[in-house]
C-alpha cells in the first residue's frame, strides 16, 4: 500500500501538498485528477523517493520512501519528460534499468518490445515524443516492481498505441497485482484505466473514491413545473443536500447535485415538477463542477 | 518471478556516468594517456643522448617538440577535471535527468559518491595509466644510458629524471585530486550549468589572484616580503599549487646547490632542502581536497531534487566568489584612483547582482551588501596596516627557535650569509629587536628628517641634476626608505613645486635595504624586509663582519670573482688557465700583474684573504687606509677591499710583483699632452674640494661610505639648509677642470686621505671629482699647508667663468623642462663646450703665463657666496689644480 500521512510539501513559499492524506492499496489503479498545479506530480515525486516531504510521512508498504534503496526498488517512476538518457539506446535503457531492478524480466521486455517494434539500437535521442513514451513504459513495466508510477503517461501516444499501453497496464496488474498510480488531465483515459481516482486542488484531496460510486453519487437534474410563471430560486431546492450547480434555461431548471438517485427524487417530489430527468455525470462533468464549486471556474473567461 | 541479487548498485551507477560522458572520457583519455609518454619519451632520449658518445649522438633525435606537445595535451586534460566534477552530477544542474537519476534506487550517499567517483574515474584513471606509461619507458630507455663513473646514480641526469618524474607526478596527482575535489564542491553549489562553468573558472582564479593581490598591498605597506607571503598562495588553491609545483620542479626539489624558486621561502641563491616543505605542501593540498570533498557530500545530502535549476543553490559560493572580486579589484585603491576604483568595484558588483537576481528584485539590499563589502575590505586593510598586520611586522622570532637566518643587505659585498652560529644568530635577532623597538617608539632622525622634507619638497631630483621624478613617496614610519627604490644609488635632493630660486634643495637621508629571514626548528620561514639608516648598518656591520662565516664567504667570492674573470667558461665550468692576469684598484688607478699557478693560486689568495679577514675585526677596518681592491672599480661597494692590515694578502700581492699604488699613479692615466682627450671622459679631469670639519656631515659618522656615486653621503652643510649656491657648481665642475702636474702638498694629502674612518674627532673632507675622502686629524697640517700654500686664481677663474656663462653653457639647469633628457643634453654639452673650449682653454693659458687680466682674478670669489658670507675661509675653501698644476681656493 502506498500511504501519505498528514504529507506536506513546500518549494519555497509555494504550498504543494498541504497536509494530504492519502492511500493507495495494493493492486488499484489510481487516478491523480486535479487542476493544474494541484499537487499530482508532486505526489508522484514523493512515492517515487524523488522529493522529501516537509511534513507527514510518505510510506510504500510501511516504509518512508526517501533515501530508502529497498521501498525504492518497489517502485517505477514515468515521469512527463521523454529527454532523458538521450545517449541511450533501447537495450542500453533496459540493461541500466536492468542493473537498478532485481525483478526486471527480460521476457516480458522482448514481448512488449515485440509488440511496439521500436528500434533497438537507435539512440534514444533520435526516437520521436511518442516512441521515446513507449520506450519507457515498456521498460517500467519490465522492471517488474509492485508500484508503477505514470505521469501524463499517455501525452504524445497515437491512439493505436494508446490501446496498446493500456492493455499492457491491464495485463500486468491481472498477471501480478501491480498497482498503477495514474497523474493524467485526460479524464477519459483515468476513467477507461482506473477504478479509483482522487481529485486534486491547491494541494488538498477533493474526493478520493471509486469512479463507479463516484459517477453514481453525482446527478445533472434537468425539472419543469406546470406554474411556468413562478421563478424558482436555489433555496426552493433545499431539500437536495449537495448542489453543485443551478441553472435556469426559460422555463427548464438545470441542477448538478450530489446524492442518490433515489434520495433526489425523494427530495424533488414536494414540488411536483412536470419533468424530472436524471442523467448520471461523466467524470470530466464531475471534474469541472466539483472545482466551479472551488473557485475553479471556466465561466470566468466568459 | 525471483528477484536477482544487486549488490553492486553504487558501482552500476558510476558506469553509468562513465557511459552518460563517455565523449568527454574518451578525449580526456586520450589527451592524458597520450601526454605521459610525449613528455617522458624526449627526456629519456635526451639522457641518453647525453650520456652517449659524439658519434652515437647523431643518431638520436631530438624530440623537444613532441615534449612540448606532450605538455599542452596535459594541460588540457588537467583542465577538463572541471568538466569532469560538472558532467558527473548531472542531476544539480540538468532538469531533465533529476527525476530518472533521483528515482533510482540508491541512497544519496551512495549517488554522491559514485558520482563523484564516476568523474574520478574520467579524470584521474587516464593519469594513473599514463604515469604509469611514463615509467615503463624510463625502464625501456635506463639501460641504453652510460653511465658516467665520475657520478651517483642520484647525481646523474637519469636519476634526476626519476626524481623529477617522482614528485612531479605526485603532485600533480595530488593537485589533480584538489582541483577536481573544489570543482565538485562548486559544482554541488550551483543550479544551472552557467553557473557550474563560471563560478568555477572564476574562483579558480580568483582565490589565489585576490590573495596575491591582498598580499601584495599588505607587503607594500608592512615590512613583510611579498615574496615569502606568496608563498600562501601555493597551499591554497589548485592554480597556485600549480605554481608552486613548477617552482619546485624548477628548483630541482632543493637537491642542486642553485635553487631559483626558494624565493618564495624568503631565499634568493640559497640552497635549503625542499623535500619536507613538499611533503608538507602535499600533505596540505590533500587534506584541502578532502576539506573540499566532505563539503561538497555534506552539501549535496541536504540539496534537494526540487534545487536544480535555481540560481545558486548555496548563496555562500555566489558570495564567496562575488566579494573576491570586489576585493580583488579594490586592492587597486592601493594606486591613489579611489574614484575610478570604487565606480569599477560597483559596476562588476551590480551587474553581477543583476544577473543573479534576473532583474532589479530588493535591489537596494544589493547596494547595503557592496557599502559594506567595501566599508569591511577598506576597514580590514587599514586595521591591517595601521596594526602592522596585527603585530606580525614586529614580530622577532626567539633566537632559540631558530635553525638559521640569512641576512641580505645593501653594500654587503655582493654576497649574502645564512648564519648558524647560535652567538650570531642571538645578536641578529637582539638587533632586529632594538630596530623594531626604536621604530616603534621613535622613528630614526633619518625618517624625521625625510618625513619634514617630504612635506616640504614635492620633486626629488637625483644627484645629477637633470632627471626628475613627479612622485611623493609615502613614509612608512617603520621604513625610513620605501621612497628609494629608483634611486637607491643616489643621493636624493628634493626641490619644490614652486621653487623659483633653483639652488633651494632639500637632501633626503640615506637609507639602506635590510632583508632577514629566519629558518625556524619548526620548519617555517620568517622574512623580513626593512631599511636601516647608516648607523643601524654599521650596527649590523659590527655583528655581521666580525664572524666566520663573513670571512669565508667574502674569500669563496674572491675566488669566485677572480676565476670566473680570468677564466675560461666551458661545458665543465671555469677553467682558469696557469697563467693569468689579475688587477688591482685603487681610487682612479690600477695595476696589472700576471700571476701563474693557475686555480692554485687563487686559491692561494683567498685562503690568505680570509684569514686576514680574521685577523682585523670590524672595528679595526673602519679606520684602516685601503691598499687596493680586486673586483669592479675602487669605488664599488661590491669590490673586495684589502686594508693595509691585511698583511698575508698583501704579501701574496707583492710577490706576485703588485706594488703600493701612489696617488701620482692613480691620475698617470692622464693623457697630459692631449687636453682634449683629457676632457672627453669625466674621470679624466680633476677637480677638487677641501671641506672643514664644520662645513660638511655625512648621515652617519660611524658608517662614512663611498660608493659609485659621486659625494655619497657626504654633504656640505650649506648644502643641506638648501642655501649654498656652490651646490650647483658642485654639480656642474665635475669635469670642467683638468690638470698635467701635481702639486707636491695635494699629492701628500691625497696619500693619507682614507675612503673610510671612523672617528668623533672633526675631520677634514677632501671631495675628489665627487668621491670623499676623510682627512684623519693627525694629518690636518698636510690640510693646512695644501690650503696655506694655494695660489689659487688660475682655476678659480674657470669656475668664475663656468658660473657666469652656466646658463648659456647647461641651459637645461635653468628651465623647468622636466622632459629634457640625458642624451639631449649630452649632444648640447658636446656641442657648446667645444666652442667655449677654446675660449677656457685661453683664459687658462693666459693665466698659466701669469698673463691673466685682473678683473678675471678678482672675479673669482662668486658674489652670492661672498653675500652669503657662507663660502669656506682660510682654513678650508674649494680647490682645484689648474693645468700647470696651481691651487684654486677661496680667497681669505
Amino acid at each position: 500500500m502506498m500511504t501519505l500521512q498528514s504529507t506536506v510539501k513546500r518549494f519555497g513559499d509555494f504550498t504543494a501538498l498541504d497536509g494530504v492524506e492519502l492511500e493507495i492499496p495494493k493492486g488499484t489503479a489510481f487516478g491523480l485528477l486535479g487542476s493544474n498545479g494541484a499537487g499530482k506530480s508532486t505526489i508522484l515525486r514523493l512515492f517515487s523517493g524523488i522529493y522529501s516531504p516537509e511534513g507527514g510521512r510518505v510510506l510504500i508498504d510501511g516504509e518512508d520512501v526517501y533515501d530508502n534503496v529497498a521501498a525504492k526498488q518497489k517502485v517505477f517512476f514515468v515521469n512527463d519528460e521523454t529527454v532523458q538518457f538521450q545517449s541511450f539506446t533501447l537495450i542500453q535503457l533496459k540493461d541500466f534499468y536492468k542493473q537498478f531492478y532485481p525483478n526486471f524480466s527480460e521476457e516480458i521486455f522482448e514481448k512488449l518490445e515485440g509488440i511496439i517494434n521500436l528500434p533497438r539500437d537507435k539512440k534514444l535521442s533520435t526516437f520521436s515524443k511518442g516512441m521515446k513514451r513507449q520506450a519507457i513504459v515498456i521498460i517500467g513495466i519490465s522492471c517488474c516492481t509492485p508500484y508503477l508510477l505514470l505521469d501524463e503517461a499517455f501525452d504524445g501516444l497515437d491512439p493505436t498505441m494508446r490501446i496498446i499501453v493500456k492493455r499492457m497496464l491491464a495485463d500486468a496488474m491481472c498477471e501480478r497485482e501491480l498497482t498503477v498510480v495514474i497523474s493524467s488531465h485526460n479524464l477519459k483515459e483515468i476513467n477507461e484505466m482506473c477504478d479509483t481516482a482522487a481529485l486534486l486542488h491547491q494541494g488538498k484531496i477533493i474526493f478520493n473514491r471509486q469512479l463507479d460510486s463516484l459517477k453514481g453519487t453525482v446527478h445533472k437534474i434537468q425539472l419543469a413545473f406546470a406554474d411556468r410563471e413562478r421563478e424558482y430560486t436555489k433555496e426552493d431546492f433545499s431539500a437536495i443536500p449537495e448542489i453543485l450547480h443551478f441553472d435556469r434555461n426559460q422555463s427548464i431548471y438545470h441542477i448538478i447535485a450530489k446524492g442518490e438517485e433515489e434520495d433526489l427524487r425523494a427530495a424533488l417530489e414536494p414540488l411536483h415538477p412536470v419533468v424530472a430527468d436524471m442523467i448520471p455525470l461523466t467524470l470530466e462533468e464531475i471534474f469541472i463542477y466539483e472545482l466551479e464549486v472551488l473557485g475553479y471556474d471556466s465561466q470566468v473567461f466568459a | 518471478m525471483t528477484a536477482r541479487s544487486l549488490p553492486n548498485l553504487p558501482l552500476r551507477n558510476m558506469l553509468r556516468v562513465l557511459r552518460q560522458n563517455r565523449k568527454m572520457a574518451i578525449v580526456t583519455s586520450i589527451l592524458m594517456v597520450i601526454s605521459g609518454p610525449l613528455i617522458v619519451t624526449p627526456l629519456i632520449v635526451e639522457v641518453i643522448r647525453d650520456s652517449a658518445a659524439s658519434e652515437a649522438r647523431r643518431y638520436l633525435p631530438s624530440l623537444e617538440m613532441y615534449a612540448g606537445i606532450g605538455a599542452f595535451c596535459l594541460a588540457v586534460a588537467v583542465f577538463m577535471g572541471m568538466f569532469c566534477a560538472i558532467c558527473s552530477f548531472t542531476e544539480t544542474h540538468k532538469k531533465s535527468q533529476v527525476d530518472m537519476l533521483y528515482a533510482l534506487p540508491l541512497t544519496g550517499n551512495q549517488r554522491f559518491f559514485t558520482d563523484f567517483l564516476g568523474g574520478a574515474c574520467m579524470y584521474i584513471l587516464p593519469y594513473i595509466i599514463t604515469v604509469i606509461l611514463g615509467w615503463i619507458i624510463i625502464a625501456i630507455g635506463s639501460p641504453f644510458v652510460t653511465p658516467d663513473p665520475s657520478e651517483t646514480f642520484f647525481e646523474s641526469d637519469l636519476g634526476v629524471l626519476i626524481r623529477y618524474y617522482a614528485l612531479g607526478t605526485a603532485g600533480l596527482f595530488v593537485l589533480m585530486l584538489l582541483y577536481y575535489s573544489l570543482s565538485t564542491l562548486i559544482t554541488v553549489c550551483c543550479g544551472t550549468l552557467f553557473e557550474c562553468i563560471y563560478t568555477n573558472i572564476l574562483l579558480n582564479g580568483l582565490i589565489p589572484g585576490t590573495i596575491a593581490a591582498i598580499l601584495g598591498l599588505i607587503s607594500s605597506h608592512v615590512d613583510l616580503s611579498f615574496e615569502y607571503l606568496w608563498h600562501i598562495i601555493g597551499f591554497m588553491s589548485p592554480v597556485g599549487g600549480l605554481c608552486y609545483l613548477i617552482y619546485l620542479m624548477d628548483g630541482d626539489f632543493g637537491f642542486n646547490d642553485y635553487c631559483s624558486w626558494t624565493y618564495l621561502r624568503g631565499a634568493e641563491t640559497h640552497n635549503h632542502d625542499m623535500l619536507p616543505n613538499y611533503f608538507r605542501w602535499i600533505f596540505v593540498i590533500l587534506l584541502l581536497a578532502a576539506i573540499c570533498l566532505i563539503a561538497a557530500w555534506q552539501l549535496y545530502k541536504r540539496r534537494k531534487a526540487e534545487h536544480v535549476g535555481k540560481p545558486f543553490v548555496y548563496i555562500a559560493a555566489y558570495y564567496v566568489m562575488l566579494t573576491l572580486l570586489t576585493v580583488l579589484i579594490l586592492c587597486l585603491l592601493d594606486f591613489n584612483v579611489v574614484g575610478p576604483v570604487l565606480l569599477f568595484a560597483a559596476i562588476v558588483y551590480f551587474v553581477c547582482e543583476v544577473i543573479r537576481k534576473r532583474g532589479f528584485k530588493r535591489f537596494w539590499l544589493s547596494i547595503l551588501t557592496f557599502i559594506g563589502t567595501v566599508v569591511v575590505t577598506v576597514g580590514v586593510f587599514f586595521l591591517v596596516i595601521k596594526t602592522d598586520c596585527f603585530g606580525r611586522e614586529k614580530f622577532v622570532p626567539a633566537a632559540a627557535t631558530i635553525t638559521s637566518v640569512e641576512v641580505s643587505y645593501s653594500a654587503s659585498c655582493s654576497e649574502d650569509f645564512e648564519f648558524t652560529d647560535r652567538e650570531v644568530i642571538a645578536k641578529i635577532t637582539d638587533f632586529h629587536k632594538s630596530i623594531v623597538e626604536r621604530k616603534k617608539t621613535s622613528p630614526s632622525p633619518a625618517t624625521a628628517i625625510n618625513k619634514e622634507l617630504s612635506k616640504k619638497f614635492l620633486y626629488q631630483v637625483d644627484y645629477t641634476g637633470y632627471e626628475y621624478a613627479e612622485d611623493t613617496y609615502e613614509l612608512d614610519p617603520i621604513s625610513t626608505g620605501g621612497y628609494y627604490d629608483d634611486y637607491d644609488n643616489f643621493t636624493l635632493f628634493g626641490e619644490k613645486e614652486d621653487q623659483e630660486d633653483p639652488s633651494d634643495y632639500g637632501r633626503y637621508a640615506e637609507t639602506f635595504s635590510c632583508d632577514l629571514t629566519y629558518y625556524t626548528l619548526a620548519g617555517t620561514v620568517i622574512h623580513r624586509d626593512m631599511y636601516l639608516n647608516a648607523d643601524e648598518l654599521a650596527e649590523l656591520r659590527s655583528i655581521l663582519h666580525d664572524s666566520d662565516l663573513y670571512a669565508s664567504t667574502c674569500a669563496s667570492a674572491l675566488n669566485t670573482l677572480i676565476t670566473q674573470d680570468v677564466g675560461i667558461n666551458d661545458t665543465n665550468g671555469y677553467r682558469v688557465p696557469d697563467v693569468f692576469r689579475i688587477t688591482i684598484h685603487k681610487s682612479l688607478g690600477k695595476q696589472t700583474r700576471a700571476v701563474s699557478g693557475g686555480s692554485a693560486s687563487i686559491a692561494q689568495l683567498a685562503a690568505a684573504y680570509e684569514r686576514d679577514i680574521r685577523s682585523m675585526t670590524s672595528e679595526q677596518r673602519r679606520t684602516a687606509p685601503i691598499y687596493c681592491t680586486f673586483g669592479e672599480e675602487y669605488d664599488n661597494s661590491s669590490a673586495f677591499k684589502v686594508y693595509e692590515g691585511y698583511n698575508e694578502t698583501i704579501a701574496l700581492l707583492e710577490v706576485w710583483g703588485f706594488t703600493k699604488l701612489t696617488v701620482p699613479e692613480r691620475y698617470d692615466f692622464l693623457d697630459k699632452d692631449n687636453p682634449t682627450s683629457a676632457q672627453a671622459t669625466n674621470q679624466s679631469v680633476l677637480s677638487i674640494r677641501i671641506y672643514a670639519p664644520d662645513q660638511w656631515s655625512t648621515d652617519s659618522l660611524k658608517y662614512p661610505n663611498s660608493s659609485v656615486s659621486y659625494s655619497r653621503n657626504t654633504f656640505v652643510n650649506a648644502d643641506i639648509d638648501g642655501k649654498n649656491p656652490a651646490y650647483k657648481d658642485h654639480l656642474m665642475l665635475f669635469d670642467g677642470l683638468r690638470t698635467e702636474d701635481y702639486y707636491p702638498e695635494i699629492i701628500a694629502l691625497l696619500d693619507v686621505a682614507q675612503e673610510e674612518y671612523i672617528s668623533e674627532e672633526p675631520c677634514y673632507c677632501i671631495i675628489v671629482n665627487g668621491e670623499r675622502y676623510i682627512i684623519p686629524p693627525k694629518h690636518n697640517d698636510l690640510v693646512k699647508a695644501v690650503i696655506e700654500k694655494g695660489d689659487l686664481y688660475g682655476s678659480q677663474a674657470v669656475e668664475t667663468y663656468i658660473n657666469e656663462h652656466a646658463a648659456e653653457i647647461w641651459p637645461q639647469y635653468y628651465t623647468t623642462d622636466d622632459q629634457y633628457t640625458d642624451d639631449q643634453y649630452t649632444d648640447e654639452y658636446n656641442e657648446e663646450t667645444n666652442e667655449e673650449e677654446t675660449d677656457m682653454n685661453a683664459n687658462v693659458s693666459a693665466g698659466d703665463a701669469g698673463e691673466t687680466p685682473a678683473e678675471t682674478v678678482s672675479g673669482a670669489v662668486e658674489p652670492e657666496t661672498a653675500a652669503d658670507g657662507e663660502m669656506p675661509d682660510t682654513t678650508a675653501g674649494d680647490v682645484t689644480i689648474n693645468s700647470s698644476g696651481a691651487i684654486a681656493a677661496p680667497a681669505a
